[in-house]
């Protein structure tokens, strides 16, 4: 049934853009000219630069004396940026040639009969320093958009790679848990599936926005909580989620690790505060000021009595308070007045991460 | 739609093992597994799946967005995409042969099922239209 051999240039899609902003729209008649005299062969940007040589010595023949000296660069700028510093080189050599007969034909008088030789001669060398100079510059802006064509698909790759090997990573975890006959340790390897799925998220986030800066925890806090619910609502709970996230400039480092704390809270929550219940609220919050905050909230069991966060905490809690202190931040953890269970984890805000990179870091303290 | 025969294309051994028992857990078949394009195309033609899942990256010298334009063309089949692949340009070219589906590694349970469902309903849909359009012509 097959009738054509296939090969992976049949489906490659150029990824030409052109800037939005009006400025930018406004250059773009220029920057396609540029484009299609680039795309001009070696030897038609010659013979078109030699014509223009022509055309630009009869002006300077017809308008007498007026000089037109600076217009022989034209022809010269075409021909060294499209054919190189040979064709420049030449094109140059040619308009001083053709502002010699130009100005002999007009019989200027000088105090020596070899000036005007001097004076073609002068422009020749100036012409051709123009040329080699643009030659040049255009080899150099070839190897270097070369050289960042090489970074950006070795970057891909890179990416491309690391989301391979954590897939592989869940793989194996998924593999190797169906080895296990307990529920209790099949779940841990499950969560441990959970954590490499939300650092895989924020690494594809990273990579789509192209820029650290431009990193969306906001959007990525609420895929991952609606993951999570997705997969990990306790059987017959009806659960509702409410993510309220501001639009909080988080840093890489402290993206990853929030993001690994949003999961360990929330997973805490979907597996220990609705277990038999038929109907729950779940909310994440994420607002910003001097002081940034993120709660995760449930209107489930709450905690049970006496509980210590430094005693009681299983391998999920203390990580979340490992992982507070590690971007300097403050992890609240209480019983919510209207029933369940509220933890906060308030971090320092971009600005004041920066400062605070130099300082000593400050002991955490729990609220419990 | 559960029960669903699927055709695994995949050239990393461990993520085939683990699709496999991912796919059974939700209630799906695996009708064969693929590690390169021409595999793949023999795989549909022998086993007749009702979906294909495919890698971008597969072995050989042919990906699998060139193989899932090839089995749209000549089987129309509908294809998911499953790659780690999530810059623009592989999703422009995704979209444009034709994918039902795309999910990114890791894959999630919920995340696989949800395009997998999606795709066979789309696909449905584009059957019944067809007919439609054939009765009344």
């Amino acid at each position: 049934m097959r009738t054509k051999q296939l090969s992976n240039s049949d489906f490659f899609i150029s990824p030409v853009r052109f800037g939005s902003s009006a400025w930018e729209q406004s250059l773009a008649p220029i920057h396609r000219t540029l484009e299609l005299l680039g795309r001009m062969s070696h030897t038609a940007a010659t013979i078109l630069s030699v014509v223009l040589v022509a055309v630009i010595a009869w002006f300077d023949y017809v308008t007498g004396d007026f000089s037109l000296a600076l217009f022989y660069l034209v022809p010269v700028v075409l021909a060294s940026w499209n054919a190189g510093p040979v064709s420049g080189w030449f094109i140059g050599v040619l308009s001083a040639a053709a502002w010699l007969v130009g100005d002999s034909a007009l019989s200027h008088a000088y105090g020596h009969p070899l000036m005007p030789y001097w004076n073609a001669a002068m422009l020749a060398l100036i012409y051709g320093i123009v040329a080699h100079l643009l030659s040049t510059l255009r080899r150099l802006q070839a190897e270097l958009q070369e050289r960042v064509e090489r970074r950006t698909a070795w970057l891909a790759e890179v990416h491309h790679r690391v989301k391979n090997n954590l897939q592989i990573i869940s793989s194996l975890l998924m593999l190797q848990a169906e080895k296990l006959s307990n529920a209790a340790d099949k779940a841990v390897f499950d969560e441990c599936r959970d954590r490499i799925y939300s650092m895989a998220r924020l690494h594809e986030q990273l990579y789509s926005s192209g820029e650290f800066s431009d990193l969306d925890f906001p959007a990525h806090l609420r895929e991952m909580a609606e993951m999570l619910v997705r997969s990990h609502t306790p059987q017959g709970c009806t659960l509702v989620l409410d993510v309220r996230a501001d639009p909080v400039a988080v840093d890489l480092d402290t993206a990853v690790t929030l993001g690994l704390i949003a999961n360990e809270l929330l997973l805490n929550a979907l597996k220990h505060g609705f277990s038999g219940c038929p109907a729950g609220n779940l909310t994440v919050e994420l607002h910003g000021g001097n002081r940034n905050q993120m709660t995760v909230r449930d209107d489930g069991y709450g905690l049970p009595p006496g509980f210590d966060a430094r005693k009681n905490a299983g391998l999920g809690l203390e990580l979340v308070l490992g992982m507070t202190r590690q971007i300097r931040g403050e992890a609240k953890i209480e019983n919510d007045p209207a029933g369940g269970t509220r933890t906060t984890i308030f971090f320092p805000s971009l600005l004041s991460s920066e400062t605070a990179k130099t300082e000593p870091q400050p002991k955490p303290t729990y609220h419990d | 739609m559960t029960n669903a025969r699927i055709l695994i294309v995949e050239d990393e051994a461990i993520t085939v093992s683990a699709l496999k028992r991912e796919l059974a857990s939700l209630g799906y078949q695996v009708a064969a597994t693929a590690s390169t394009a021409d595999e793949a195309l023999n795989a549909v033609e022998l086993h007749k799946p009702d979906l294909v899942l495919m890698d971008i990256t597969l072995a050989g010298t042919v990906n699998g967005i060139v193989a899932a334009v090839a089995i749209r063309g000549n089987f129309h089949l509908p294809v998911v995409f499953l790659t780690a692949h999530a810059d623009d340009g592989t999703m422009e070219r995704a979209v444009a042969a034709g994918a039902f589906g795309y999910v990114l590694k890791p894959f999630s349970g919920p995340g696989l099922k949800a395009a997998i469902e999606t795709a066979l309903h789309k696909y449905q849909t584009e059957i019944e239209s067809r007919r439609a359009s054939t009765r009344a012509a």
